[in-house]
């Protein structure tokens, strides 16, 4: 709770924003991931991920904490994820910021397909990413999915050679989620 | 089977169809971006002011020249960085801009860094542009907006000034000097003041199809050309503003579109994972096979245009050249080249007729500008008979020359074939050239040829032709005839099999061979030029031109490069095409210069069959070969393209000198390197120079070298004169010069050397006066010797004397015997003392004592008591001293010769040394009666000594005495 207040409080702190400005957010939307290597098939989700967008500036902020991943096949594996792979005690968090390309009306129900632009930062390597993803408004709230790759080599996440065949170079991740409106005085 | 005497029409009308369109392929050559073992990749391309590719690569600038690659700045660790941009500026300075926002310049050859300090900006940099007059550049960056460079200031834009977005990709000016930039929320367009700065959006909303926009580019009609992230790429028409989208943006699946090119015919569009698509005028988009060597790579960063014709392009790690614009390959439906084209015409339609094996294609040009192809058979299926000539007469009837069986005549609108007559050469005749008008046909081949008359029955379509009786066919019937042409004036040459060329004008005939100056025998293309000038394809011989007068040569040693091509044709800018079995050259008679395209630029291995060349209306040439057909687009802009030389430095002892050095050196800066450079991508192997160094040597010399050294250069001006040329021909070639001057130390400068003359003149001029005084002071000594003795003689020959000795001598025989004797005797000696020392010059001064005291007894027997002599005691010590001979005796003498001596008054002359001189003093006693004196004697003594002695002969006058001092002289 004090978390993700926190966390609102810091977005928020980082833009200068009038008064009654409109925020979709939510705090518990779900990632999901697999790495479909040769000799084996990896899949792990988080229900931690959370997310903003300012309808008015078009931008968004979403963050998910790594240790917060379940589902590995062995305690172990998500073990070396954390420790080895992902070093989550420096880099806690996996983070994707950045804008939203196409104009579209929030107060109107519809599905749409817009781009997210932004820096995706996952082990503390920042990439330039054009993200897909499916708008869907219904009642003031937004369902959002999106499916993109993650490629490890793009942020600096190095596989030994000794498990090359079980570990996909290419992720692919899933994400959905509901974010909700609020307004802030 | 035919009746004689009646035409029999062989109609085929088996017409195969075969409607699909043809394909071009451009020519391409990749070029790995390798260095030094290390690859990298091109991000941004530029062309630098002297015509070579500016790389802007992840590993820092490089320079392509056409060949290979080299780092634009030697040794600079500072320049290895990601660089994301170029761009050239007006006045020549090349902007670069990196990755992590730094941005540099090159200018005249050294590098510099625009800020310092972190003042600039810390995100990618991703384009450059100025304002016009260059006061302002413009920068945009992927995060900070734009930044604006003016007067050493720097000033941003950004969405708080209205600004859509702070991500820009790029930045251009338009023609009407607004700048356009291209953001991810659209385009901006932006006219920038002082003091205020207007801003229009154009985005989704206004009709854009896309608002990420990655790149922009105008044409030379005014288009403003987006390319979009997702919806592919549309124009904007600057002069109405409307937007325009091509059908195939709508539902464009390709991705990303990083670039678009505008070329002459088609667009090209770089993208970012489907490699390069061409979108043709009204046609669908097409995929460019880039033949990059290793497999596909999709990726197409950026794209440009050179000076030369070519397309460069960046994709992965290979930088890869094309043709496109003015060679390409035509491909059949199923995109293979056609193989062994015998023969190739452009119809008055603009449709192509070629024939590669024993059928006849027609590729119909379409509204579209696109080409269908159609297939007719000629011949019987049976028979293999090549198809080797084409030719269209005035009611678009194709005429088809065939080996083997005669002449066809093709209707191409009905498709109906027939042999438009009975005469042998017809039906079965080696047809190798046919050309003619409304009434006349030649027909030419192995059997020479035969001119018909032309009946055409308009109703039925047919033809009937009757052969002509002539010289013509009976003077050249046993000849292989090669080619026929007929130039605007409708002269009619014709090109035979070692007989030379053949004019038929006003059917008179006239032959030209050797004696007319034509060094070729068998002629096997024809063609004429604009001028009205004929040009000829010779075997062995080269290309000959005939402008009426005489014939032009141009053969090996002009610059040719296969001494028999097959065939030639002028193109629409007036210059020579010449094909030959390796390539192709491009002449240029004025500067009689060559462009050569052979296997470098995929043009190798032709081995084209005679004539089979055609000029379609657009002035394109299709060319036919081997390896199928080629075409070749002349540039619009007549401008004869030669590489261009230019100086890029000065080494001094092999250490390059400073831009701003003015060039003159002292006497030992002598050792002189200039460094050269031209560029010519399409081969820059070809490249030869000559040079020359005016002041040092009058020859040019040829080589292909890049420099040239001179190690030792005497002092003086020299300027160095350096031409290139692709075909060693430097003529017309433009000449590039520097000039610089050595200077002389300054002992063989003209004021030193003056200055020098006038000293060493001086010095001899005072030499020869100083001579001339000696000589002359030698000659006066000389005088004055010989006066002095002669005055001493005279007075010693002094009648008085002898007279006053001989009656003393007397007085004293009769006195005293003895004394007489010692008197004679002293007389005697005094005598011969004057005898001895009349050639000497200087005497001891005790030798002159003794002559003194001589003369001194003698005079003292006459005058008795009353001459009195007396000499200081110290003069006998004294013996290192000299005096001239009779001196003292002389003025002695004086002093009895001028004064009264009697008993009365006594003379007593006195004689002592004081400070170096002798001293002779007399009393004085004025005498009445003067004896005979010249009153030269004591004057000769006096210039006696002035010669051989500084210190003068003193002479003391007082009223009691007369004293003479006269100094010592040393030998």
């Amino acid at each position: 709770m004090i978390r993700h207040l926190f966390f609102l409080l810091c977005f928020i702190s980082l833009q200068a924003s009038a008064d009654g400005t409109v925020y979709y957010y939510t705090n518990k939307a779900e990632v999901w991931f697999s790495s479909d290597a040769p000799q084996e098939l990896i899949k792990a989700e988080s229900n931690d991920l959370r997310g903003l967008i300012d309808i008015e500036k078009k931008t968004f902020v979403f963050k998910v904490l790594i240790r917060t991943f379940e589902g590995f096949n062995s305690a172990l594996q998500k073990e070396h994820f954390n420790e080895k792979f992902l070093e989550s005690e420096s880099y806690p968090e996996a983070q994707f910021t950045g804008k939203i390309i196409e104009d579209i009306d929030y107060n109107v129900p519809g599905t749409y397909t817009i781009r997210a632009k932004g820096k995706l930062s996952i082990h503390g390597v920042e990439q330039e990413r054009i993200i897909k993803t499916i708008l869907t408004i219904k009642n003031s709230e937004i369902y959002f999915e999106s499916n993109f790759t993650v490629l490890l080599s793009e942020h600096n996440i190095k596989v030994p050679k000794v498990v090359h065949e079980k570990i996909a170079s290419e992720i692919n991740v899933e994400i959905k989620g509901i974010l909700k409106k609020k307004v802030l005085e | 089977m035919m009746a004689s005497g009646r035409i029999l029409l062989f109609i085929f009308l088996s017409l195969t169809t075969i409607l699909r369109g043809y394909s071009q392929e451009h020519l391409t050559r990749s070029f790995e971006t390798k260095l030094t073992g290390n690859k990298f990749k091109i991000q941004s391309l530029t062309l630098d002011s002297r015509g070579n590719i500016i790389c802007g690569t992840d590993n820092g600038l490089f320079s392509f020249d056409g060949a290979s690659f080299r780092p634009t700045i030697e040794n600079d660790s500072q320049m290895t960085n990601a660089v994301m941009c170029l761009f050239n500026a007006e006045d020549g300075t090349l902007w670069i801009g990196y990755k992590n926002g730094r941005i540099d310049f090159l200018r005249n050859g050294e590098h510099h860094t625009l800020l310092k300090d972190d003042k600039g900006p810390s995100t990618p940099i991703t384009s450059f542009t100025e304002s016009k007059g260059g006061e302002r550049l413009f920068i945009s960056t992927l995060g900070e907006g734009i930044f604006i460079y003016e007067n050493n200031s720097l000033s941003r834009l950004t969405t708080q000034n209205g600004l859509s977005d702070n991500y820009c990709y790029k930045i251009i000016r338009l023609p009407d000097d607004r700048f356009c930039v291209a953001t991810d929320q659209g385009i901006n367009f932006i006219t920038y003041g002082n003091k205020k700065t207007q801003i229009i959006y154009v985005n989704t909303d206004n009709g854009l199809p896309d608002n990420i926009v990655r790149n922009l580019i105008v044409d030379e009609e005014q288009q403003l050309w987006l390319s979009f992230q997702e919806k592919g790429f549309c124009s904007i028409d600057l002069k109405t503003g409307h937007i325009n989208i091509p059908e195939t943006s709508i539902n464009w699946s390709k991705g990303q579109v990083n670039s678009v090119l505008p070329l002459a015919e088609q667009i090209w569009i770089a993208t970012e994972s489907h490699g390069i698509l061409s979108q043709s005028l009204g046609g669908n988009l097409k995929a460019v096979d880039l033949k990059i060597p290793g497999g596909k790579n999709e990726n197409v960063r950026t794209l440009i245009k050179d000076n030369e014709g070519h397309v460069w392009i960046a994709s992965g790690y290979f930088l890869i050249r094309s043709s496109t614009e003015r060679w390409n390959r035509i491909l059949d439906e199923k995109s293979s080249p056609f193989n062994f084209i015998h023969c190739i015409l452009a119809d008055n339609a603009g449709n192509i007729w070629f024939s590669p094996d024993q059928q006849l294609y027609c590729a119909k040009r379409q509204d579209d500008g696109s080409y269908k192809f159609i297939k007719y058979k000629i011949t019987q299926q049976n028979r293999l008979t090549d198809i080797v000539t084409l030719w269209q007469d005035n009611h678009n009837n194709i005429w088809i020359g065939t080996l083997g069986e005669g002449v066809f005549v093709l209707n191409p609108k009905s498709g109906r074939v027939q042999h438009p007559g009975n005469h042998p050469v017809l039906l079965k005749g080696n047809v190798m050239a046919i050309e003619g008008n409304e009434n006349t046909l030649l027909v030419g081949g192995f059997g020479g040829i035969i001119s018909f008359l032309i009946h055409y029955d308009k109703l039925t379509g047919s033809y009937s032709l009757s052969p002509k009786e002539d010289e013509l066919s009976k003077i050249l019937m046993n000849n292989y005839i090669y080619s026929i042409h007929t130039d605007k004036e409708k002269r009619t040459w014709i090109g035979t099999d070692e007989k030379g060329l053949v004019l038929m004008e006003n059917d008179k005939l006239i032959f030209f061979n050797d004696s007319d100056k034509l060094p070729a025998k068998t002629i096997l293309s024809i063609t004429s030029d604009s001028t009205g000038r004929i040009w000829l394809a010779t075997q062995d011989e080269g290309i000959i031109s005939y402008d009426g007068k005489k014939f032009e040569q141009f053969s090996i040693n002009e610059g040719l490069s296969d001494p028999s091509p097959t065939s030639v044709i002028i193109d629409n800018n007036n210059n020579v095409l010449a094909i030959h079995s390796n390539g192709i050259d491009i002449f240029n008679p004025q500067s009689r210069s060559f462009q050569y395209y052979s296997s470098e630029n995929g043009l190798g291995e032709l081995n084209p069959d005679l004539n089979a060349i055609s000029k379609d209306k657009d002035g394109r040439i299709w060319i036919g070969s081997e390896r199928g057909i080629f075409t070749y687009h002349p540039p619009e802009d007549e401008r004869w393209q030669q590489p261009e030389v230019h100086i890029e430095q000065i080494l001094l002892f092999l250490q390059p000198i400073g831009r701003k050095q003015d060039l003159i050196f002292d006497y030992d800066q002598n050792n002189i390197t200039i460094e050269y450079n031209s560029s010519w991508l399409t081969d820059p192997n070809r490249i030869s120079y000559a040079y020359k160094l005016d002041g040092y040597s009058d020859k040019w010399e040829i080589t292909k070298d890049k420099s040239e050294s001179y190690p030792k250069l005497p002092p003086g001006k020299y300027t160095f004169k350096v031409k290139a040329s692709l075909n060693n021909q430097f003529l017309h070639a433009k000449e590039a010069t520097v000039t610089f001057e050595i200077q002389a130390p300054f002992w063989q400068k003209l004021w030193f050397r003056i200055l020098l003359s006038i000293t060493i003149l001086l010095m001899i001029l005072s030499i020869i006066k100083r001579r001339e005084n000696r000589l002359r002071k030698a000659e006066q000594a000389e005088k004055e010797k010989i006066e002095f003795r002669f005055e001493t003689l005279r007075s010693q020959v002094n009648p008085h004397f002898l007279f006053n000795s001989f009656n003393t001598l007397i007085s004293e025989i009769e006195r005293d015997p003895n004394i007489a004797i010692e008197y004679v005797e002293n007389l005697s000696q005094f005598f011969r003392n004057i005898i001895n020392y009349k050639d000497v010059e200087l005497i001891p001064i005790h030798e002159e004592l003794k002559l003194l005291e001589t003369y001194i007894f003698i005079q003292s027997k006459r005058y008795g008591s009353s001459l009195l002599f007396t000499k200081s005691s110290v003069l006998s010590v004294k013996d290192d001293g000299y005096i001239p001979p009779l001196t003292l005796q002389l003025l002695a003498e004086n002093a009895i010769k001028h004064n009264a001596i009697s008993h009365e008054s006594p003379l007593h002359i006195e004689l002592e040394i004081k400070d170096d001189y002798l001293v002779l003093k007399n009393n004085i006693n004025v005498k009445y009666k003067t004896e005979d004196s010249t009153g030269l004697g004591l004057v000769n003594i006096r210039n006696r000594f002035k010669i051989l002695d500084k210190r003068p002969v003193l002479i003391e006058h007082t009223e009691q005495y007369f004293i003479v001092s006269v100094p010592i002289l040393k030998k």
